[in-house]
């Protein structure tokens, strides 16, 4: 069976400044992604790995190119239908958890359904669902200054998930925690991945993190520099030693990885 | 972190305090002269007073206080401030304002804040109400603790209660609403002694404005013209004093005022008010009763009028004359702001009762005179008898009506309306002041209302406008920096498919009853602040209708929600351009 085409980028550019102060981010930046994936989005700091997701999640306007969502184009998006997009097509898992620190867990799960006027009855189903996917169960009256890290980058997952989003953006989930509980959090998002056919895409740095991913593209100088296909039968660890011998590499300046 | 050292950073923060005061003295003086000045001019304009007479006068002493005291204050907040600063390290100072994480507070010490508040808040309420009246500077200074630590503890505990309030309606409520309440516990919890002192500025604000209202009312309603100028000089003196013919021409009327304390040196024999006494009595008990009771009871004399003086009066201000038989007497009281007081008096007078004088009893008859029995109401008499000239002679040990408390004068109505009455009183000062003569006019008792209504009614009245002001403007500058420290939050809420218009309504809602937390304790309490002050120190004047005290109360009112409605409205539309310009921008890498 041949999966769907669910988002295409073609020839996307973003960049900053004007004049001589002009930096170019992405530079015509082209790939697809399909139905149920596990996108790794890797690359050095300041290669755009950042930006392309801001682009994705409509939070940056791409400079020119297009981005299609089941054949939309995100860069025309606004007013209520970029709402609208924000809240029931996407899920954004930020590396700064991004919780509203003045809600409890609860609250701040249920808010994107509450936004979007989802019943009540139907969003409380919703939330015993991602609660406990996410092992949050127990937490669900405490405050984010209560919650230890990874507590607190778990119920922003789950709030990431809990609509039926057509697709998922996280940024660097692990940036903040440490490497147990960046594991744990993995491994869950994982299970959730294969479990629930949730697309996903990732940006990260961590190789550990970035073999949870069925592909992996690499991006240097806002240019897409390789692409990492997990095998069918490889092995979680086989995979992380090609990752980690390709971010080597990449940090060694090679011009051909393969 | 450059170097510059502490001793010079703090060396220049102070100069750029002192330069900015410069430059608020430079704008602000000549505006503030300006605005008295033309405060000046009404007021002359509205008393008759010809505007080319007015005179500009500045006061060097009252400016070079006025700049000393405002660079003090300027100073020393800043002197403050930098120390603070100063105590922090770099990487402090470095690090972005956050965001205020919220932390519940333990259930039982917001309840154990709330209820104390409540109580002290109660012991104010009742305190002021029944105790305030005793002037006790212990009791007042309680009342005063008890309102003011009320209020504080109050605000402390009402987070847990709004905390409390959002959980149990977090199930019910949409997102938004969720928010809203959320941030308005927030509010509660952090900023509570803030919500505390707006709160106690409103109520003083209100409490301010009743009061000018009040006192208003008592100092400038219009009191009967009867005497222009009372002169405290036998008769050959003023006769002399107004000789020339051109005085003559501005008199209609002068005539001698018969006035006399009768003293009984403690003797019931020779004086008693036992009957008036009893007819008090006889009246529903009050606190005006009971002091009228005794204070009759400690008077050993009275005042005495002549009736011709009276009449005289009475004709010169248009009213008819009155005629008493030998054994009859009319009650006269000059006590023209107290409205209890008269009515009492007035009850009492229905009975008829008789007072005895010198073993004479003499009827009071059924009408209370209170008519200014001199030019300058400074002089108040509390009570005095009206009695036939005979009686007077009698009595009072003048027995050729010789000796006149004073003269009094009336000026001609047609120069009054040809010249205006301060330009005709102004012109019959002078042959008064040549002569030597020591005289008081309705002038000086103008002047003399103008400074008590200034005093006491409009400095009360300003005054509770700046708080006003000053609360509203701590409580707007609060939210919106609270805004702008939370301003990831409301990206957030974009980013998660917020539409720019409902966080538009949200906020604008979240405005309105921040504003509301402030403004309902206020109003509550500022209810029980006006009953206190009315039961106890202010009174409204005899002759004062309550619907004209409500009607202006009123307007003060509806004026008071008008200002509100602006400030609440203003601060909404700014929260609403700010909130608008950050979804403006949420595409442009803000959220980065």
């Amino acid at each position: 069976m041949t999966a769907t085409r669910i988002l295409e980028v073609k020839a996307l550019y973003k960049s900053y400044g004007q004049g001589a102060n002009r930096t170019e981010a992405l530079r015509g930046l082209s790939f697809d992604v399909l139905e149920g994936e596990f996108l790794g989005i890797m690359g050095a700091s300041g290669s755009g790995k950042t930006t392309l997701l801001n682009c994705l999640a409509t939070m940056l306007k791409p400079s020119s190119g297009q981005i299609l969502l089941q054949g939309q184009d995100l860069t025309t998006l606004s007013g209520p239908a970029l709402a609208d997009y924000r809240g029931q097509t996407i899920g954004y898992l930020f590396q700064e958890f991004e919780l509203l620190d003045n809600l409890t867990v609860r609250e701040n799960i249920l808010l994107p359904l509450l936004l979007h006027h989802t019943p009540r009855a139907e969003a409380e189903v919703s939330l015993q669902t991602v609660s406990g996917w996410m092992g949050l169960d127990d937490l669900l009256e405490q405050f984010p200054a209560q919650l230890s890290g990874g507590q607190k980058q778990r119920t922003a997952a789950a709030r990431a998930l809990i609509g039926q989003q057509s697709l998922v953006l996280a940024d660097e989930p692990t940036g903040q925690l440490d490497s147990v509980t960046a594991r744990q959090l993995m491994d869950r998002l994982s299970l959730i991945h294969q479990s629930a056919h949730k697309t996903l895409i990732m940006v990260t740095h961590d190789s550990a993190a970035a073999s949870f991913c069925s592909r992996i593209l690499f991006i240097r100088d806002g240019g897409l520099y390789h692409e990492l296909r997990r095998e069918q039968n490889e092995s979680r660890q086989a995979f992380y030693s090609r990752i980690a011998t390709t971010v080597t590499q990449l940090g060694g300046g090679q011009a051909h990885v393969l | 972190m450059l170097g510059l050292s502490q001793g010079r950073l703090f060396a220049r923060l102070m100069l750029e305090a002192l330069w900015n005061s410069g430059a608020a003295l430079l704008l602000g003086l000549p505006l503030a002269l300006l605005l008295t000045e033309t405060t000046s001019l009404i007021t002359a304009k509205i008393v008759g007073l010809d505007l080319l007479q007015h005179q500009f006068s500045l006061y060097p002493s009252a400016l070079l206080l006025t700049v000393t005291g405002f660079s003090t204050v300027q100073l020393l907040s800043m002197a403050l401030l930098s120390a603070y600063y100063c105590r922090q390290t770099p990487a402090t100072l470095l690090r972005p304002p956050v965001e205020r994480q919220q932390c519940p507070r333990t259930r039982g010490l917001s309840w154990l804040a709330l209820l104390s508040g409540g109580v002290l808040l109660l012991v104010a309420y009742t305190g002021g109400i029944l105790w305030l009246r005793a002037f006790k500077l212990w009791l007042t200074a309680v009342i005063l603790l008890c309102g003011i630590g009320g209020t504080f503890l109050l605000y402390q505990g009402l987070g847990g209660l709004l905390g409390r309030s959002a959980r149990r309606r977090s199930r019910q409520l949409s997102g938004l609403a969720i928010f809203n309440q959320r941030e308005l516990q927030e509010h509660a919890l952090y900023e509570h002694r803030t919500l505390a002192i707006a709160s106690l500025l409103m109520l003083l604000a209100l409490s301010c404005v009743s009061f000018g209202i009040g006192t208003g009312f008592g100092r400038v309603q219009p009191q009967a013209r009867s005497v222009d100028f009372s002169i405290s000089a036998d008769e050959q003196q003023v006769t002399n004093a107004l000789a020339a013919s051109e005085a003559q021409q501005q008199i209609a009327a002068l005539y001698p005022v018969y006035l006399n304390y009768f003293d009984s040196q403690g003797s019931s024999d020779l004086f008693s008010w036992a009957g008036l006494g009893s007819a008090l009595r006889a009246l529903p008990a009050s606190d005006t009763q009971q002091n009228l009771v005794d204070n009759l009871a400690n008077r050993d004399g009275l005042y005495l009028i002549a009736l011709s003086s009276y009449n005289a009066l009475c004709e010169s201000a248009g009213l008819p004359a009155l005629t008493l038989g030998d054994q009859q007497a009319l009650l006269y009281t000059s006590m023209s702001d107290s409205q209890a007081f008269q009515q009492l008096l007035q009850q009492a007078l229905d009975a008829t009762p008789s007072i005895e004088i010198k073993g004479q009893s003499i009827q009071l008859l059924p009408r209370l005179e209170t008519i200014n029995l001199v030019a300058d109401r400074a002089i108040t008499i509390y009570l005095g008898l009206i009695v036939s000239d005979d009686n007077y002679r009698r009595w009072s040990g003048d027995t050729n009506m010789s000796q006149a408390f004073c003269w009094n004068l009336r000026l001609n109505p047609r120069l009054v309306r040809q010249k205006g009455l301060i330009q005709a009183i102004s012109d019959l000062q002078q042959p008064l002041d040549a002569a030597g003569l020591s005289y008081d006019s309705y002038l000086s008792g103008i002047g003399r209302r103008l400074f008590y209504t200034v005093a006491s009614s409009y400095l009360t009245i300003y005054l509770g406008i700046l708080f006003l002001i000053i609360a509203n403007t701590l409580l707007g500058l609060k939210y919106l920096q609270q805004q702008q420290l939370t301003r990831r939050r409301w990206l957030t809420l974009l980013l998660l498919g917020a539409r720019t218009e409902d966080l538009a309504g949200a906020c604008h809602k979240q405005i309105l009853q921040y504003f509301g937390l402030v403004l309902i304790p206020a109003l509550f309490s500022s209810l029980f602040a006006v009953a206190a002050m009315f039961s106890s120190f202010l009174e409204l004047p005899a002759g004062v209708p309550v619907w004209q005290v409500a009607a202006v109360s009123g307007a003060a009112l509806v004026g008071f929600a008008v200002i509100e409605w602006l400030y609440i409205r203003s601060i909404q539309q700014t929260a609403g351009r700010q909130l608008r310009q950050l979804a403006a921008a949420d595409r442009d890498g803000v959220f980065e």
